[in-house]
């Protein structure tokens, strides 16, 4: 204790006279080469007296240097395109960094491993084993449902390289594709169309999983063609359809899809008008035959969304509430754009959206309603923080409804190994449904301070679990599972205390 | 039953020869399923052109064929087309002979084309990816033939190409990590000092590596000038020898953004509340450019006159007309020139090109027509017309003389006639030694004969050979092609020996 003190009263006295230091280091792949153009992000641990935070740039050699640094610890991180993130101090690749101590006046070289993705290759190939060219072929992580990862084209010896994929278990399928005559049909490697029997693919880090061929089987394409009605004074609409293979774009009143397997789809359209702001239709369907789908286009409703806050009349004034929408299909969801603070009727585009409401400044969504989530098909569960489902275009006005409270939960605690604090160490919050053993929403994570202290608000009532460790960068539920999160229970206008053991991998 | 029977009988009688055989992978000698086989009838032989399907195995039959002589060809997505009996990839095949209730099997092995491979690296010899890499003949100027992607290794792969010499260039680009200039292999931005490489069928040639210049990329930007009837967005299309790229402009300004030096144009369309559309045509000289004036006016026909050499008017009404537009990035599909009963047609803003196809009535004599400063290669018969709707309406005069000559013969080989023997024609320019007219092709019939009719005056050569598919003048130069001068109005005869390469 006495002990303690002093280091404090040092500590006190260092930051009172504090001198700036440097940091120096290298940038290299996992075998050693310097990689240039590299931005290296300086961020400062807060309590520690750390303040200099920045981003600079490897020269050709590799090299970086931050000038001029306040004494304190930091976490270094290094980004380039086609690299996997890294941060300095990791034990793996999908490690978290370690802090970096800059002593007074000290000058303090690092060096820093960056890791390239994974990639599946292999051969697309007829019955005769010859390549079957232009063959579109893509990765699914092997989870449940399967999640589309990336997707590659085949060349004209059949020959596929599917890249930038994360370590894990992957299967791989092809496209549907009609060549010289016959009809290919979505097929897994090796060459079935059971997700059960298709061969996993172990994906490494830096490496290349090689000899993954796959023999498509031949089966029936359908031909499905599209005439929208169009509205008067309206350009030509987009229509996009969707199946869980991918997507088809294409412009006009009358048009036609590239052969379609046998499946489920769903098709949106969209299309500027000169007095309207846009009609448009979506719809759900099944192909079982060649046929051509008679889509009416009409008038595109602005989508409902209101807001209640808990003892309160209306939303305070001066409150920030950014609604976010993404669009969402059979291929996944879409890129995230915000619809601005609290909107109460935006215009979405005909198709399925999906909405997540940000709560700010102590207010937290403790629930939500949307009557009309039943027309994608499965039923989910709404979830008042995370992302929910609305339809716009499909006949009925789509409305969506907030209830927000100004009595959020919260959490906050220390982090130790043993008895010692554990400054920097990150924190990772998920919001977990524990029957169902599912992640509800976005991992949150945050960053203890010089004493080992975290705190997380803004959280909506309900079970959460939290870990605190440098062995994952981005931690899943399964990793979580192992790594032994502890649960928690937030509640309504009570911020937890809950101290944490630093999870270290035996 | 018994009648069907007969009638097959009676069918067969008549027509009972068959052609039947194997496709097969080059390099591997693995059947290939579903290519597809045609069989052309050679003149003379009766019948019409049947096709099949190859099975699983890579076996063909196409039966009930009158007896005769057919040219049989393969084809197949990743291969390149292959007819029966080609000795190279540039000869042409040997037509296949069958006689009546006879039947032939033949084998046929498809080459893939060639590829080049490479890799876009930084000064690290770090791989860059996502670069676009152009292929170009190494010609002058360079022709684009292809395009790739490189991967996160930075490797590219140009494939689908034909035997030959090419160039890789990386197009301009910018990300993250800064901006580039199009640059050839190894490093260079001049097409002079490129590294080039042999691209080989069934081959996968190890060519340049491509270290980007880096520098900043250019940009044309500019205005549509329009009056004030034109309202609402103006397109913009900015043409380079690497294709077109878009805008639309509500106000008329426009900008272009990451572009690499080389000549560009810029046509306009604009919607109008008088005339309906408004276009307009620029042509820039290598430069960026920050002022580009595109002037934009009504659209109007384009009047086509046709006269013999004396003067009198033509009637255009049967000629087959071949138009095609003319871009930086080379011409466009060929389609027939459509005139009205006035002889207009309202042709967009920009370059085009317009050719009569062979016949026997006419030949052009002569050609007037608003050029563009970059006047067009004009070797293949094809003639340019500008079209720019601010200098107004454009006229065209095509001289026709029906003054045709033919040309025929004999081949032989060995002293006897040869049947299915490819003839090919040039006309050259004898100055210049220049092609100046698209290659003409036939096939002699099942006595040898050939002929060649709508035949304008002036020096060709002739090349009877099963070793070129479409020689070249080189080729043709090596092959000692006959010389034929060919004045007004003549019935020429001139029979041929057979070539064959060493």
């Amino acid at each position: 204790m006495k002990q303690r003190i002093l280091l404090l009263l040092t500590m006190a006295l260092l930051h009172a006279a504090a001198n700036p230091g440097v940091i120096k280091g290298t940038v290299v792949t996992n075998d050693g080469e310097a990689i240039s153009l590299v931005s290296v992000t300086l961020r400062p641990i807060p309590g520690s007296g750390a303040s200099t935070s920045g981003t600079v740039k490897t020269d050709r050699f590799g090299a970086f240097i931050f000038w001029s640094v306040q004494p304190g610890a930091y976490l270094v991180s290094a980004s380039r395109p086609g690299f996997v993130p890294a941060q300095y101090g990791q034990k793996r690749w999908n490690s978290a960094g370690k802090p970096l101590d800059v002593p007074d006046r000290g000058s303090v070289s690092v060096s820093i491993a960056m890791h390239r993705y994974g990639a599946i290759t292999g051969r697309i190939i007829d019955e005769n084993g010859v390549g079957i060219p232009n063959q579109e072929v893509m990765a699914f992580r092997d989870t449940q449902p399967p999640e589309m990862a990336a997707k590659a084209s085949a060349d004209d010896y059949g020959r596929y390289r599917i890249y930038g994929l994360m370590p894990g278990m992957y299967v791989v399928r092809s496209g549907s594709q009609r060549l010289d005559g016959a009809d290919y049909v979505p097929t897994f490697a090796p060459g079935t169309q059971e997700l059960m029997h298709a061969r996993r693919v172990e994906v490494l880090i830096d490496l290349e999983s090689s000899g993954f061929d796959l023999q498509p089987d031949q089966g029936r394409l359908f031909d499905v063609s599209a005439e929208l009605t169009p509205g008067p004074g309206c350009s030509p609409p987009q229509v996009v359809l969707a199946g869980e293979t991918g997507r088809q774009v294409k412009q006009g009143l009358e048009v036609r899809f590239d052969p379609l397997p046998k499946g489920q789809y769903e098709i949106y359209a969209n299309a500027p008008c000169d007095d309207a702001p846009f009609v448009g239709a979506y719809l759900k369907f099944a192909v079982t035959r060649d046929e051509t789908l008679s889509i009416p286009m009409q008038l595109v409703q602005r989508t409902n969304v209101s807001y209640s806050v808990e003892g309160s009349y209306g939303v305070p004034r001066g409150t920030k509430l950014p609604l976010l929408a993404r669009t969402i299909d059979m291929a996944g969801p879409g890129d995230v754009k915000e619809l601005g603070n609290a909107p109460r009727d935006p215009l979405l585009p005909a198709g399925r959206w999906q909405l997540l409401l940000q709560g700010e400044g102590g207010l937290a969504v403790v629930d939500v309603n949307a009557p009309q989530f039943a027309s994608s098909g499965a039923r989910q569960p709404m979830i008042p923080d995370g992302w929910n489902e609305v339809v716009s275009g499909d006949h009925n006005r789509s409305y969506i409804s907030y209830r927000l409270s100004s009595s959020a939960g919260g959490l906050m605690g220390a982090v130790r190994d043993g008895q010692d604090a554990v400054e920097g160490s990150p924190v990772y919050l998920e919001r977990y449904d524990t029957r169902e053993r599912k992640r509800l929403t976005e991992l949150r994570t945050t960053i203890a301070d010089a004493h080992g202290n975290y705190s997380f608000d803004g959280l909506a009532p309900g079970t959460y679990r939290v870990l605190a460790t440098f062995e994952y960068a981005s931690p899943d539920a399964q990793t979580m599972d192992v790594s032994k999160a502890t649960d928690v229970s937030i509640d309504r206008g009570r911020k937890l205390t809950q101290d944490l053991q630093l999870f270290v991998l035996q | 039953m018994r009648i069907r029977m007969l009638a097959i009988l009676a069918a067969g009688a008549m027509q009972a020869a068959s052609i039947h055989g194997l496709i097969v992978e080059k390099q591997s000698g693995k059947p290939l399923a579903r290519a597809l086989v045609v069989a052309q009838p050679v003149a003379g032989t009766r019948g019409a052109t049947r096709s099949a399907r190859a099975n699983s195995n890579g076996l063909f039959e196409i039966a009930d064929l009158p007896g005769g002589l057919y040219v049989v060809t393969a084809s197949k997505t990743g291969f390149v087309t292959t007819e029966y009996g080609q000795k190279r990839w540039f000869s042409a095949g040997t037509p296949v002979e069958v006689a009546d209730a006879g039947e032939i099997s033949v084998r046929i092995a498809m080459p893939h084309f060639a590829a080049i491979t490479g890799r876009v690296v930084d000064d690290n010899n770090l791989g860059m990816a996502g670069v676009t890499v152009l292929a170009y003949r190494d010609t002058r100027p360079p022709e684009l033939v292809g395009k790739a992607t490189t991967d996160d290794r930075g490797a590219y792969r140009l494939s689908g190409l034909m035997p030959g010499t090419y160039l890789a260039r990386s197009d301009g680009f910018q990300n993250d990590l800064g901006s580039y200039r199009a640059t050839f292999g190894l490093q260079t931005t001049s097409v002079d000092n490129a590294y080039t490489t042999d691209g080989v069928l069934d081959q996968d040639t190890i060519g340049t590596d491509i270290r980007p210049i880096s520098g900043p990329l250019l940009t044309v930007s500019g205005r549509v000038v329009r009056p004030a009837s034109s309202r609402g967005p103006a397109q913009v299309t900015l043409v380079s020898d690497m294709g077109s790229l878009y805008t639309s402009t509500e106000e008329g300004g426009f900008r272009f953004e990451r572009l690499s030096t080389g000549p560009y144009e810029l046509i306009s369309t604009a919607p109008d509340a008088r005339s309906g559309t408004l276009e307009g045509y620029l042509y820039l000289e290598y430069s960026t450019s920050s002022n580009a004036q595109v002037e934009v006016a009504p659209l109007q026909s384009t009047q086509f006159t046709f006269v013999d050499t004396s003067g009198r008017p033509v009637d255009a009404s049967t000629l087959p007309l071949l138009v095609r537009r003319r871009e930086l990035s080379g011409s466009g599909p060929t389609t027939y020139l459509m005139l009205d009963g006035q002889n207009q047609t309202k042709l967009h803003a920009g370059r085009w090109e317009v050719a009569l196809a062979p016949n026997a009535s006419w030949y052009v004599a002569d050609f007037s027509a608003p050029r563009s400063r970059r006047t067009a290669d004009t070797s293949a018969g094809w003639n340019e017309i500008l079209v720019d709707p601010k200098a107004g309406a454009t006229a065209v005069q095509l001289t026709l003389s029906p003054d045709t000559s033919t040309l025929h013969g004999v081949v032989s080989g060995a002293g006897v006639p040869v049947a299915g023997a490819p003839v090919h024609l040039e006309a050259l320019n004898p100055q210049s030694g220049r092609r100046i007219r698209d290659l003409r092709t036939t096939r002699t019939d099942a006595n040898g004969q050939y002929s060649f009719a709508g035949l304008a005056p002036g020096y060709y050569r002739v090349l009877a050979t099963f070793d070129y598919q479409a020689p070249d003048t080189a080729q043709i130069t090596r092959a000692n092609g006959a010389e034929v001068k060919i004045a007004e109005e003549r019935d020429l005869l001139r029979n041929l020996v057979l070539w064959v390469m060493d």
